[in-house]
Formats: C-alpha cells, structure tokens, sequence
C-alpha cells in the first residue's frame, strides 16, 4: 500500500525533501504573528493526495411517495436510518413556535398501542436508540433508530409506531413543558450558549433562523392539539426521505418499508416559504454581562451565502486558511503564539437561506483587548493580502485529503447524499467537490473575503464582565450591553 | 485509482472477521498481532481494509496519578509539550502535516494515562510513523514553548473549571474523595501547580515516562501488517529505553464514615448534588456488575433514576450516573440537578430509595436483557473506525496487559447475574462509602437570583 517501503530511511528523506519543495516552501521569513508554527520539512510525506470514490446510494420511491435512500455498509452488523420529514421549525405557525420542535419530542411519548415507559423499555432492551428532534430553524423534523441488524425488525417496528401512531397525550406535554422551562434557565448559565443566541439574533433579525431557543412564554403557548395538526399536516409520506445506511440490502428494505410505511396516507402539505435573509445593520458589539466570568467569550461574523451558491469553494478555502482548525491563522496567531486561548477557530455555514462565517475563541478577561486586535488583525488580513502559495495549497490539500478518512464514517457518508438531497445539488456534488476546490484560486479566495467579511457590517458578541471589558470593547465600535436573559440593561458607547 | 478500487471493495483478506453463530447472531473479533520490539515498545496491528486509512493510537503509561504534590496539572502540560517540536519535527508541524494531508490527530490526558492519536490517508503511513517515533525519540522543548503551552493549559482551565457552572465542585469532590494523593487531585491541576512547572520537570518528566518500554503503540489499517511492522521497527527500535519509573500506589484506606461538602457558585442557576461511591477498581467482576447496575439505575429513558426522578417525580432538571472506571479505585458517580421549585432534601431522598431498591430487590429479566444488549451494542459500534480500535487496543494492554480484552470484554460483562448485581450494590453504594457534593447557587442581587434556594 505505501510506496515508500522498498526506499531506506535515508533515500526516503531525500525523496521527501525534493517533494516537499513543491508543497511547503522551506521556512522562510516568519509572517508577522506566526511565531506559532516552525516547518523543518523533514518528515517523510506522500505528495500523492488519495482519491477516494465515494459509495454509491441506492435509491427509490414507494408508490405512495416516500422516498427511499439505502446506502450499504458491511464492515459491522449494525445499521442506521432515519425519517427526515421535510417540515420543521421554518413550517412553525406565527402564534405556534416551537410546534415541530415539541412535536418530534413527543414522539415517543405514547402512541396508540404503546406508553411512554413502554416504548422506553422497549427500545433499551434492544440496545436499540430512537430518537426524533427538530430545530428552531432547521427545514425539515427528523426521526431517528439505529441498533444491531439482529434486532431490526423490532426496531423498525417502534420506529414506524412512532412516527405513524403519536398520540400526543397530555399529561406527556405538561411535563415536557415543565422539562422544558428548566432547561431554558440552565442554558443560560453557559456562556457559549449566550453568545450563540445573541449571535443568531443580530445576523438574522426577524427572520426565523434567529431562533435558537423557544422563550418562556412561547412554550407556555403551546398545546398538545397544535402538535396534532403539524403532525397531521406534515409527516406525510409524499412529503418525507427514508434513509438508511448499514449492513442492508435494499431489495430487503424496500420490501420492509411497503409492509410498514406501505399504508401510510399522502396529503396535501403546506409549502415552507423561506423569506429572504435581510442584510445585517452596521458593524456594533453586543456584549452580555455575565458578572463572575473569569474569561471573556468572543463571536464574531458576517452573513454569508445560500449553499447553492457558486462561491461556496471558494469561502469553505478561506475558512480554512483562517480558522479550519488547529494549523490555521487564529489557532496558530491567537494560541500557539500569543498565549491568549485555548482554542480559536471559525467556521462558515450556508443552507437554503444564507449562513454565516464566524470566527470565536474564549479568552481570559486580561487579554480580551489583545484577542481582538488579532481577531481583527485575521479578519483584515485575509480580505488585504493575497495568501502565500504554500499556505494556500495546504489549505486546499487539507479539504481535498479529507475524504478519505470520510469513508470510516457510514453516517457521515449518508448525511453527504442527504444535504445534497436537501439542498438541491446536483447529483454529482459530492464526486466534483474535490475538483472544484482544487480550482479555486487565490484571487478567488481574496475576493469572497472582501466581499463577505465586510468590516463595516461585523457583528461581534462578547460574554464577559462588563465592569472590565465595557471601555476595552468600545475602542472597536459602539457597545450596546444585554444581560444573561438577553435583555438590554443601559445603552453605552458613542455614537447611536 | 489503482489503490480506490481494492479499497472500497470489501475486502475478504480483512483480519476484521464477522462470524455468525446459532447463539448470538454475530461477532466481531479483532484478528491483532502483539509484537514487543527491543527497546519494550509494544506494538499493536491490524489489518483493516475498509478505508483507505491508517489509526495510530499510543499510549503511555502515565497520567496525573504519577504526579507529586506541587506539580498537580503536570502530566496534561507535558502533552501539550509533545506537539512544539522534536529534532527533525518543528513547533506544530506534527498537527499542520497530519491537516495538511487530510487527517486529524489529537492527545488526552487523564488519571491513569496519556494517549496520542492520528488518523491519516493510507498513503501516509511512513509520515505518521516518522513524527511519532521523532517526539518519543527526541523532544525538543524550550522555555518560550512552555510558557506558551502553560497559557493554553491555563485557559482550558478557566473554560472547563473555572468559567463554568458546578465547575469548582468536580474538583473539590475529587479532592474530598480521595485519601490517597494519587486519585486525590484534579487532572488540569491547580493554577499555582501549573505556574511551578519548570523547564527542569518537563526534561525529567519526559526521560522517566516517554520511554518506549512505558508505553504501547497500536497502528490499525489500510496496510500489509509485515510491511508495517518493519517500517515501526525502523522508526521506533533505536530509540533507548529508560529504567522503569517509579510505581504507584492508588490503594485506599477504607472509608468509614460519609464526607459531603457544599460549595456556593455565582455561576449556577439551580441546586445540584453529587452523591459518589468510591471502590470499584476497572475490569474487575465487581466493574462489570456495576455496569450493570449502572445500566438499571440510569441509562436511558427506561432508567429507575429517570422514570422516577424526571418523570414520575418531577423533581429534577436532570440526572445522570455512570461508573467512572479507573485502573485503581474509581467511583459510581450520580449527579442529580434540582428542578426549579424543588427541594434538594427531596432529590436525595429519592435518589437513595432507588439505591435501597436496588440493594434489597432483584433487577428485573428486561434490565438484565438491556444491559447486555447495549454493551454488545457499544462493544460492536467502537469498531467502526479504525481510530476506536487502536485506541482500545493499546489502552487495555498499558491499563490490563491483555490487549485481547478488546474481544473478550462483553463476555465478561455477559456473564453478570442479578445476584452479582445486588452484591455490588450492597457492597460499594453505602452511605458510609459516599462523598455528597452539592452546589448552590450563590444569591445575587437580581436575576440569576430567582433560582430557588433550597435549605
């Protein structure tokens, strides 16, 4: 397997040393702010990038209009399939959100053979796991079971139970409610969750996918008869994917799904319209007061892309470059060389209405003015200089070398064919990305930083003690200061 | 590909074996061979032709119970210090070459040991050697470095302890607990600790526990394991290895009467109580009944504890226990938080008649049933990826010496009978055996404050 081995040692480096010069330049003169990383360029290293073929799903449709997705995987006896029904919190009535959150929770609370402890028992008796959940702002509700392939008849029947025969009982939703409210007030004692929702508010406004968690009042809104009609309405198989990967054949799936989904009624579903992301205000710091905070937790960010768009490759390279992971700019800048963190990465999202590319790292309260001078440092570097040649190709050899490891994840590979599904890519997304990444461009990559990381549209949360932090964040911009229930406590900095 | 296509195929040369029998649908037993070379290194192979991937899991024998007082934190900076260079490697060029060519790697550190794995393309095998045998051969550490890593170290402190709600008590449980200094610390260390640490201990810290006769290295993957095999040999075999370190002492006096501590946080919301049952040392008959237990008491929505406590009840916010397995005296751990408009008293009252139930009656045909269910489950499922199985592997033969427990863990666990189940309960889950930690939250003047206060 390797091509290596017949070369002693000493060959071998020499080999390497030559390969390497094309790959990594030699350490050269240290880029300001990189003291973080040294290359001796010694390591013996195949300069051949793997090419993986990606396995190939089996697909159909029964004659009600479920559609089937079976992606074989034999390496263990196990399996993995999931109910992903195309309506979820996006599909939420005004006056009802959170109804597809509380619907899927439900679930397995009782349906019309089986209690909640029944249906409890049964699954862990098997082993077995079912699940189901939908997001806030995620498109679709999904239903979940995975288990051993000895125990499959037993699970796909609790699975179909679950999604066909909910009952929805009450006294289920009073104390789902109940579990609910409390969970509320013990998010709000993680920082990382105060950031997140603050964030997702000021990227998002009034659109939906600024809803990150249900308020109090909103859950106290829902009623069990709400729940009902969603899921009368939506979980329809004319409007629902079936997936499942593992050790299956198809022709016998397909023959178990007309036994259990095979009576399972079509309707008429309600479209999901997704309103159009509006632009975020001019560039403010939001900054949360959590007093007793040792460290400050800091988010940042633009609107970005819808997935579809072309400019995808070009933004999954530059998050790459700047944040991807522990080899690029902020963890090498903000960690390996300053000192300041733990951690600092960004990450960059886009689905069928436009995500965000955001960069965070928590940082203690000292050095909070520090962390954002090279925050922004990154931020305009990346939109002001061309990256080097070597630094670029890394970052394109890290997406691209990636897939390999990608074949060891079953689920991950099934929840490839998924999103292209879902998003609407063409059938050949996955086989091209590689290609498409490896055309990708410096110039490319300049120009979608210039173009999305608008500086004059960033949008930074900060949790921390504002009683030290307050007079260092107004040197970045105007302040407006929340507390941890998120509710603004007393306008501040210059210049509204 | 020349290489893709016998990758992807399913290979019938694959050591991964998956038999059917009459009495259990299918096992999964992992073919490995168990080499030790010269130096003591002990090596690990399988062959797995599933992905076109190599795992490198290496464990050494060293963790934060081989820490001495003043140094608390120590074993966890050092392996941090294991990724800012060797001789021939640069500061993070290990993690940059192992990114850069479609991998990932990372490092853990806890009482009884310190793992380093990487996961990397096939085709780099030799690289993923070379810069593993380069750091156990040759570390290459400086002030600057350390103090760097110390500010890394120091902020994942502040983010896992010291920022967090109930943070500062998982620590003073732990210190409570134990008598025995070895156990009786936490594993990120103290700030003080962590500022003490010196050039001098990370050279002496390396000679005496990175040495390859105090360690194991298991590579699982997409290779020829003879090929492999002599490419770790001539990475690994010259380098020399050390006298044996010093041995630990992880025994326990007996605990006679229960410890509890209370601790006010400003950064909780809601009241929680830890209630802990020390004794149970790691794959011994009495670790696998606890499991058992375990499994009964509190795993999954079927669970006494959350049937009772979260559903029927309504008492909590939420509750879990697991059994924290050490190689010497670990714990049954239950942490039980306070559902708003609750009363602590309450939750532990309910949490103990459970405890008394267990003790007094029989688990039940379908708790026994779940229990084995679910760890041939898990037993099975940790050998998806190649990563899971190296790991296993050069754990158990550091903790255990049996790097075999691999296949034969679930059998242990098979064998646990309802009575084993009620012995352990009688055993360990006395009130005299317990450490009670409970938190609250520390009243502020508005806000937070409204979280019941509980006396």
């Amino acid at each position: 397997m390797n091509r290596m081995i017949s070369k002693s040692n000493r060959a071998l480096a020499t080999v390497v040393i030559m390969i390497l010069a094309t790959i990594l330049a030699p350490a050269q003169a240290p880029k300001p702010s990189s003291k973080g990383l040294v290359i001796k360029g010694k390591a013996p290293i195949s300069k051949e990038v793997l090419k993986v073929k990606l396995p190939k799903a089996y697909e159909t449709r029964l004659s009600n209009g479920l559609q089937v997705i079976v992606l074989e995987q034999h390496k263990l006896p196990t399996f993995n399939m999931q109910m992903i029904v195309l309506s979820g919190g996006l599909a939420d009535a005004q006056d009802q959100h959170g109804a597809a959150q509380f619907t899927a929770a439900l679930l397995r609370e009782g349906t019309k053979t089986r209690n909640s402890k029944q249906i409890a028992e049964q699954v862990d008796s098997l082993g077995a796991s079912v699940g189901a959940n939908s997001g806030l702002s995620s498109p679709d509700s999904r239903v979940s079971a995975s288990g051993l392939t000895d125990n499959f008849d037993q699970i796909m029947e609790l699975f179909a139970d679950v999604i066909l025969n909910p009952s929805f009982p009450t006294d289920e939703f009073n104390k789902l409610k109940t579990r609910s409210l409390a969970q509320l007030r013990q998010q709000r004692s993680q920082p990382g969750f105060l950031a997140s929702e603050m964030f997702a508010k000021v990227m998002y406004g009034s659109h939906p996918a600024a809803r990150v968690s249900l308020s109090a009042e909103e859950i106290q809104r829902l009623t069990p008869d709400a729940l009902q009609k969603f899921h009368a309405l939506n979980y329809k198989p004319n409007n629902a994917i079936f997936a499942i990967v593992g050790d299956v054949k198809p022709d016998e799936i397909v023959a178990k799904l007309e036994k259990t989904f095979g009576a399972w009624q079509r309707g008429d579903v309600p479209q999901t319209t997704i309103p159009k992301v509006s632009e975020t205000g001019p560039a403010k710091i939001y900054l949360i007061n959590r007093t007793s905070s040792v460290q400050t937790n800091l988010l940042l960010g633009n609107l970005t892309i819808e997935r579809k768009d072309p400019d995808y490759y070009a933004l999954d390279v530059m998050n790459q470059v700047v944040g991807g992971g522990a080899s690029a700019r902020l963890f090498l800048n903000l960690r390996e060389d300053k000192g300041y963190t733990y951690g600092a990465y960004s990450r960059f999202s886009a689905s069928s209405y436009r995500g965000t590319f955001r960069a965070n790292t928590e940082v203690r309260t000292e050095v909070t003015k520090g962390s954002m001078d090279e925050l922004m440092y990154e931020l305009k570097r990346i939109r002001d200089e061309k990256v080097a040649p070597e630094e670029f190709d890394r970052a394109k050899r890290t997406i691209i070398g990636s897939f390999a490891l990608q074949l060891e994840s079953p689920q991950g590979l099934l929840g490839n064919i998924i999103t292209q599904k879902l998003e609407g890519l063409p059938a050949d997304y996955w086989d091209t990305y590689t290609q498409k990444i490896a055309a990708i461009t410096q110039d490319d990559v300049q120009r979608v930083a210039k173009k999305y990381l608008d500086l004059s549209r960033l949008q930074v949360v900060a949790v921390g003690d504002a009683s030290k932090i307050t007079d260092v964040l107004k040197q970045y911009g105007t302040v407006e200061i929340y507390d941890t229930e998120g509710k603004p406590v007393k306008s501040s900095g210059g210049g509204n | 590909m020349k290489q893709t296509k016998h990758l992807l195929a399913l290979s019938l040369a694959s050591l991964f074996v998956v038999t059917a029998s009459a009495q259990q649908a299918r096992k999964v037993k992992v073919d490995f061979k168990d080499v030790k070379l010269k130096n003591g290194l002990r090596v690990l192979l399988v062959e797995d032709h599933n992905a076109p991937v190599v795992s490198v899991a290496i464990t050494y024998d060293v963790g934060s119970r081989n820490e001495r007082k003043g140094r608390t934190g120590f074993a966890h900076l050092f392996e941090h210090m294991m990724f800012t260079g060797s001789q021939n490697v640069g500061k993070n060029e290990y993690s940059l070459l192992i990114d850069t060519n479609g991998g990932g790697n990372n490092a853990t550190t806890n009482e009884d040991r310190t793992l380093y794995f990487a996961t990397v393309p096939s085709n780099q095998l030799d690289m993923i050697l070379f810069l593993e045998a380069d750091r156990m051969r040759s570390l290459d550490v400086t002030q600057d470095n350390l103090d760097t890593q110390r500010n890394a170290v120091q902020e994942e402190r502040r983010r896992g302890v010291d920022n967090q709600p109930y943070g500062k008590t998982g620590e003073k449980y732990q210190e409570t607990m134990y008598d025995n200094f070895a156990y009786k610390h936490s594993v990120i260390g103290s700030m003080d600790d962590l500022n003490a640490a010196s050039l001098q201990d990370v050279t002496d810290f390396f000679r005496i526990y990175y040495a390859p006769n105090n360690a194991a290295l298991a590579v699982v993957g997409d290779f020829k394991a003879d090929v492999a095999l002599a490419r770790i040999k001539n990475y690994f075999e010259a380098i020399p290895s050390q006298p044996a370190p010093p041995t630990v002492d992880t025994t326990e006096p007996e605990q006679t009467a229960e410890r509890r501590f209370t601790v006010e946080d400003p950064l909780a919301r809601l009241p929680q109580i830890v209630m802990g049952y020390k004794g149970i040392v790691g794959n011994t008959a009495d670790a696998y009944a606890m499991q058992v237990l375990n499994q009964a008491l509190a795993t999954g929505q079927s669970s006494r504890f959350y049937q009772k406590l979260v559903k029927e009840k309504e008492l909590v916010a939420g509750v879990f226990a697991f059994p924290n397995t050490l190689r010497g005296n670990g714990d049954y751990q239950i942490t039980a938080t306070v559902a708003p408009g609750k009363r602590l008293e309450d939750v532990e009252a309910a949490i103990n008649e459970e405890i008394v139930r267990i003790q007094r009656e029989p688990i039940a045909d379908w708790e026994l049933a779940k229990a084995k269910n679910s760890s041939r489950r898990s037993s099975i499922q940790a050998l998806q990826g190649s990563l899971g199985t190296a790991t296993r592997l050069s754990q158990n033969a550091v903790f255990y010496n049996d790097p075999n427990l691999i296949n034969t863990q679930f059998d242990k666990l098979a064998a646990v009978t309802k009575d084993d189940v009620q012995r352990v309960a009688n055993k360990y889950l006395k009130a005299t055996n317990r450490t009670v930690a409970i938190t609250l939250p520390q009243a502020k003047a508005a806000g937070a404050g409204s979280a019941v206060n509980d006396k």
